[in-house]
């Protein structure tokens, strides 16, 4: 099989170094908020010039895979998500942390994001090009339908506080507004600031979300003695028990991280929140989502890495990259005289096997770095906060403003962390409005996209099949989650609230 | 300086007057060597001249521009090198913003597309192509409109027939306000044809639109036609009906160009070298020997073909003559054929508004019901919350003015200090020094000198 000559070649070559260099590199660059995999990927690209193509895709393969697993300690031990795709897990991630046990959610982390990736490696060895004519149908129609499904999620990502969470996810969609107008163009909301012509920059909105209103959080409580956390971690395998235990999430949360990272377009925080709202909807303890639960922290480090396998599937077979990052894959081949499109197969096969093998090979040795280096990294914790609030906030600076080289995007990062921050106090939480903010924007654009393809008229939401099966999905979903919110949910004592303040 | 100076005299305070007159001379004799490098305004360039892309790096845009920066440095066509900023956004706005307003002195250029034309008749920009000087444009690709393999339609006389007995039957994938719309559009005017246009997105989304049989038509370059053929009838590929050149192609003998079909429509796509209004004429024809040397290399030459573009060097008349066609044709489409029909029954922002609104009146309600918890107050440092985020403020306010390093330093100095509880105890000290320089000094000089990239 031409898999294993690729992988034969790649150890013969000085490329191995290059992969592992650049998933060790993507995952010290995933842990630190501010800093993600895209920002790396890019600005790495000068550097492979004087590279040769294969090498240069290792590198920036090895980068790709590891930032999204690097994530995972900031996002677990700070609460910071280091990257996008590591919201999801601060929500489980963190408490499971604070209450004492940062190796489990650590240990959880890594396995989860080993399974992902395998899985959808293997997705992408066997079903390659059948998947992705799939996607090809999957037309404005469809993905509206998908993102109204993906929106459910927030009732279920609500955690009873209903209104709350509503609220929050309507804010993040007015955040959208501001820009152009999907179909017409014309700016709206803009105020006159020649810089909103393109809306809030996702990066700054999410850094300023999460890790601003973080840090102003940390602050507020720095007199308080933190409990230093016992980092005494015991084996951070997963001990055949907890396989069988977790085994459907697992498999399940691998699969819809794979299947959403072949949608053109959709990145890996929206497959990692459709699969944690999936895991707490079939959940059988939905309610222990978002205080510590195992469940929470498998689904979204399963999804996000296993997004990274789905992305490549368009980009290998068609040339259509699946996720923003893949993209900048993308955009070094072309670099390198490598011409994607659907010949790419036959007239580069050895490159694209040697892709392939490369995946592999990173996200393997993703799993062992991390397994090495996690023990040193979440040392982290340890770090007085005087030192580690500054050192953090520089790096948010410098991430946002690397994005499109405006302080303009520094402001937005400081001001929705002031935004952020004010959800917090007032309870409400902060999932939703992130959900909002990425979702809205898209459900606007296909909506209208779908509306100028079918001359204004709503039936092709029931006459295309992959439509109206996730309008069903969602519908079954809202119920589901509105019967189990209404039975057996635990309702929160004077005084003390069971689902944290996120 | 004083410090040092202060030190100086203690030691030796006899020697300060030596010390201080040769100090001065050294001063005077470096400031009339800065002055004379001020005054060889002739030795253009003498440091590296930057060169802004407004794409994302990779990407063909991108690598033209780094093909040519390669040759112009192995070749040494300029006396120094060329340093390439990637500023995208803004459909390329971004980018060519930061051109037109940079200072004319030569040492920021930057290139783009016919986009620049589209822009400002979309009204996404207040300017067009002339409110720059033109260097010249390298090299051209030709475009074409393009259907999928399976398509009905297996020539372009084939969709004009059809499109004058059902007009608007054809759905066009399109980016709106970017050359692949307005050329579709030019042609379609041309030909008295009626499209109906779809938003659909940039290159990947719209070859995934047609592939997936959303849409119909699309505008692609000749390259792509070629990427994206596939002879295998189990994978769908794209087919060129019509190509915008002057010539048939050799990759495509069989499709006619718009000239044959009696329309006189040449569109391509260039990379414009543009330079801020007012660069003197002896910068600019400097540099355009050195593109003009580039543009005749053979290395260079073949690398521009197998990208599907020809390898030329077009003079800045020229160049001018066709933005400026370019510009008077898609004028005269009536302002009605832009805007693509407002088909939405649904106002977004009020429906959102609402919900909002509705989910605002719920949660009050609600909270009327319960009362939170007040966390004790001594346990919350609100002082040093204030304290930091006025320092951070300040610190953003202050990076275009101080730079990154200075701004850094003392942001981090003073936000330790603040954080510390506003004094410094002895290991204090030391951490928040390492800490100050290594983020101040040390990721300024990582970040420039590894990556090339400048921070504020």
């Amino acid at each position: 099989m031409p898999l294993f000559s690729a992988f034969q070649e790649i150890f013969a070559s000085p490329g191995v170094l290059w992969l592992i260099g650049g998933v060790m590199a993507g995952i010290f660059v995933g842990a630190i908020p501010g800093m993600g995999g895209g920002m790396l990927m890019a600005i790495c690209i000068p550097l492979t010039f004087s590279m040769g193509p294969m090498d240069a895709l290792l590198l920036l393969m090895g980068i790709h895979v590891g930032a999204v697993s690097g994530g995972l300690i900031s996002a677990t031990l700070l609460k910071m998500p280091g990257t996008p795709s590591s919201i999801m897990t601060t929500f489980d991630g963190y408490p499971m942390a604070a209450k004492g046990q940062p190796g489990k959610a650590l240990s959880l982390g890594i396995n989860s994001s080993l399974v992902g990736g395998l899985i959808s490696g293997l997705f992408l060895v066997f079903l390659a090009p059948g998947l992705s004519y799939l996607a090809l149908k999957i037309g404005p129609w469809e993905e509206f339908s998908l993102i109204l499904m993906a929106m459910v999620l927030i009732a279920a990502i609500g955690q009873g506080n209903m209104p709350a969470a509503l609220l929050s996810g309507a804010l993040g969609m007015c955040a959208t507004l501001p820009g152009k107008n999907p179909v017409s163009g014309d700016l709206r909301f803009t105020l006159g600031f020649d810089h909103l012509n393109e809306g809030f920059s996702l990066l700054s909105v999410l850094l300023g979300v999460f890790v601003m209103s973080q840090i102003i959080e940390d602050i507020l409580s720095i007199k308080q003695k933190g409990t230093r956390i016992d980092l005494m971690m015991g084996s951070l395998l997963f001990t055949i028990n907890e396989w069988k235990k977790n085994g459907v999430n697992l498999l399940r949360s691998a699969c819809v991280g794979t299947w959403v990272g072949i949608l053109p377009g959709v990145g890996a925080s929206i497959s990692s929140m459709v699969a944690y709202g999936t895991a707490k909807t079939f959940s059988r303890t939905p309610e222990k989502f978002g205080t510590g639960h195992e469940e929470g922290v498998i689904a979204s480090e399963t999804a996000n890495n296993a997004n990274v396998g789905g992305a490549l599937i368009p980009l290998i077979t068609l040339g259509i990259p699946g996720a923003p990052d893949s993209a900048i894959l993308l955009g070094a081949m072309i670099i390198h005289n490598i011409q994607p499109g659907p010949l790419l197969f036959q007239s580069n096969a050895d490159l694209v096997w040697g892709m392939i093998a490369g995946y592999f090979l990173a996200v393997i040795s993703m799993f062992f770095v991390m397994l090495l280096s996690v023990r040193k990294l979440a040392q982290i914790i340890n770090v007085k906060r005087q030192y580690l609030i500054p050192i953090v906030f520089v790096f948010c600076v410098i991430g946002a403003y690397v994005f499109n080289y405006r302080i303009f995007d520094v402001w937005v990062f400081f001001v929705f962390g002031l935004l952020g921050f004010s959800l917090r106090y007032l309870g409400i939480p902060l999932g939703p409005f992130v959900i909002g903010f990425i979702l809205a924007n898209k459900l606007e654009t296909q909506l209208y996209s779908g509306l100028q393809l079918s001359d204004g008229s709503f039936l092709p939401l029931l006459t295309h099949p992959i439509a109206l099966l996730f309008l069903v999905i969602s519908l079954v979903m809202l119920v589901y989650s509105f019967l189990y919110s209404n039975s057996g949910k635990s309702k929160p004592s004077s005084g003390e609230t069971t689902s944290p303040d996120i | 300086m004083k410090c040092l100076m202060r030190s100086l005299e203690k030691l030796c305070p006899h020697n300060m007057l030596r010390i201080k007159k040769k100090f001065s001379r050294i001063i005077l004799v470096v400031g009339i060597i800065f002055m004379g490098n001020l005054l060889k305004a002739d030795d253009y360039p003498a440091r590296p001249v930057q060169v802004i892309v407004p794409t994302t790096p990779g990407g063909t845009f991108d690598k033209i521009a780094r093909l040519i920066q390669r040759d112009i440095q192995d070749n040494q066509r300029l006396s120094e090198k060329l340093v390439i900023q990637n500023l995208p956004g803004a459909g390329g706005l971004f980018g060519t913003d930061r051109i037109k307003d940079a200072t004319p002195d030569g040492y920021t250029v930057g290139l783009w597309n016919p986009g620049l034309v589209t822009s400002k008749i979309m009204g996404n920009a207040d300017y067009d192509h002339t409110a720059f000087d033109i260097i010249g444009a390298t090299g051209f690709v030709g475009l074409g409109l393009g259907v999928r393999d399976d398509s009905p339609f297996q020539s372009i006389e084939e969709l004009i027939t059809h499109l004058q007995n059902e007009p608007e039957s054809i759905k066009v994938a399109t980016n709106l306000g970017l050359p692949v719309h307005f050329f579709p559009l030019m042609f379609a005017e041309a030909a008295k044809l009626e499209f109906r246009f779809v938003q659909v997105g940039g290159g990947s989304k719209r070859l995934a639109s047609i592939l997936g049989g959303h849409t119909d038509l699309g505008q692609f370059s000749i390259l792509e036609f070629e990427n994206y053929r596939s002879d295998d009838p189990d994978r769908l590929g794209i087919k060129p009906l019509v190509f915008f050149t002057e010539e048939r192609s050799s990759k495509f003998p069989s499709v006619p160009t718009t000239k044959e079909l009696g329309y006189d429509l040449v569109m391509v796509e260039s990379a414009f070298w543009l330079a801020p209004k007012g660069m003197s004429e002896q910068t600019l024809h400097v540099f355009r020997d050195a593109l003009r040397g580039a543009m005749e290399d053979p290395r260079l030459v073949s690398e521009f073909k197998s990208m599907g573009m020809s390898a030329e060097f077009i003079e800045a008349p020229e160049v001018n003559a066709f933005l400026n066609d370019m510009r008077q044709l898609c004028e005269q489409i009536p302002e009605d054929r832009l805007k693509v029909t407002d088909v939405v029954p649904i106002n977004f922002p009020i429906a959102i508004f609402t919900v909002t609104g509705a989910c605002c009146f719920l949660l009050i309600v609600q909270s009327r019901k319960r009362n939170p918890t007040p966390t004790p107050a001594s346990e919350r440092s609100s002082i040093r919350t204030w304290a930091f985020l006025v320092v951070s403020g300040l610190y953003i306010a202050a990076l275009p003015f101080l730079g990154f390093s200075l701004a850094t330093i003392l942001c981090v100095a003073l936000s330790g200090f603040v954080l510390c509880g506003f004094r410094l105890r002895r290991p204090d000290i030391v951490g928040v020094a390492t800490m100050t320089l290594a983020l101040g000094v040390g990721i300024n000089v990582l970040f420039r000198t590894v990556f090339k990239i400048n921070l504020p």
